[in-house]
């Protein structure tokens, strides 16, 4: 998958899940201190992603450490890929978060 | 139809609860360690009133046996109510009282709070909904004579569910306590009644339905602008 549809698919679940304005989702943006969200908003995303993704999240502990969305859009390719390797159809599932709107 | 898990739920409070809530409109699933007791107690007597109420059979102090029922049951959403019924008791003086009974008392009943609450929550904010209810005990109040381990167990409930309701009420998820007196159970059959009804202004023991009721309030649209509180339900032993 490109890194580009997995950016969309991270931002469609900001915009839905917390309200976050999409024009606000830009890579370099701090998500505590920049989009104004908290670390109760941080299990409310990760438990957006993980549905999304269908891969478990909530106890990572590298998930604690991302500070930029660029941080987590690198966290979800990394993540996307070891799926990927244990044959998960992640490129099934971003199509269809994608399509949901269509 | 709403979901409310009730977690010890095969006799006394826990099953006229798990009850109630059925009679409610939840769909109810009823907890606990023994099958047999379960499915020919509450699970029978659900079914026999037209009911929809699952079984889920765990002995809640395994983390591990919870997480894998949760995983069938609850794999990506949580009940809409969650009632932490189950606990233990172990009761003597201080001065006598054995390292195994401070440590099952607490272990059941306060671990079992985390193992049995915890693996839910994540799932309730993301839902932005949710009740839960935790049953302490006037012991936990007030403290008791020869429960040192189980007030203190119940009062650390108390202290988690009021940390609780801090952190979720923003996701519009609740967290409030029922903290019965003396309720007329199997766990309180052998207390010396003579010596117990002088300290309930009501004079006399409760029963499970009074407690059920408002374990159901507390689960009911009724109570939407509430958490972090403890509700006595003692008759007037703790005022």
């Amino acid at each position: 998958m490109e890194r580009t549809e997995l950016i969309a698919a991270i931002n469609k679940t900001f915009v839905e899940t917390l309200e976050v304005p999409e024009e606000d989702l830009k890579p370099e943006a701090q998500i505590f201190a920049d989009l104004g969200l908290d670390s109760l908003d941080m299990v409310d995303l990760m438990i957006g992603l993980q549905r999304r993704f269908g891969i478990s999240l909530r106890q990572s502990e590298e998930m604690r450490q991302i500070v930029t969305l660029n941080d987590l859009y690198d966290f979800f390719e990394k993540l996307e890929k070891q799926e990927k390797a244990q044959g998960v159809d992640t490129d099934s599932k971003i199509k269809e978060i994608m399509n949901q709107d269509k | 139809m709403k979901e409310a898990i009730v977690i010890g739920a095969t006799r006394g409070i826990g099953k006229t609860i798990a009850l109630r809530l059925a009679a409610d409109g939840f769909k109810v699933y009823a907890t606990g360690r023994n099958p047999e007791a379960l499915n020919n107690g509450v699970i029978a007597e659900a079914a026999n009133a037209g009911y929809t109420m699952i079984p889920l059979i765990f002995d809640m102090t395994d983390r591990d046996a919870v997480n894998r029922v949760y995983a069938q049951y609850f794999p990506d959403h949580a009940p809409d109510a969650v009632v932490y019924n189950a606990g233990t008791n172990a009761d003597d003086l201080f001065a006598f009282m054995s390292p195994e009974a401070w440590d099952k008392v607490l272990h059941t009943n306060v671990d079992g709070f985390y193992n049995t609450v915890q693996p839910l929550i994540a799932n309730m904010i993301a839902q932005k909904n949710g009740r839960v209810v935790v049953i302490s005990s006037v012991s936990g109040m007030t403290g008791q004579t020869g429960q040192v381990n189980y007030s203190a167990s119940k009062a650390a409930l108390i202290g988690a569910a009021k940390a609780l309701a801090r952190e979720v009420a923003r996701k519009n998820v609740l967290v409030n306590v029922v903290a019965p007196g003396v309720i007329d159970t199997d766990m309180t059959k052998d207390l010396p009644k003579e010596h117990v009804l002088p300290l309930i202004p009501m004079r006399r023991y409760g029963v499970t339905e009074e407690i059920a009721g408002v374990v159901s309030f507390l689960c009911g649209p009724d109570s939407s602008y509430m958490t972090g509180q403890v509700l006595g339900v003692n008759g007037g032993m703790y005022i």
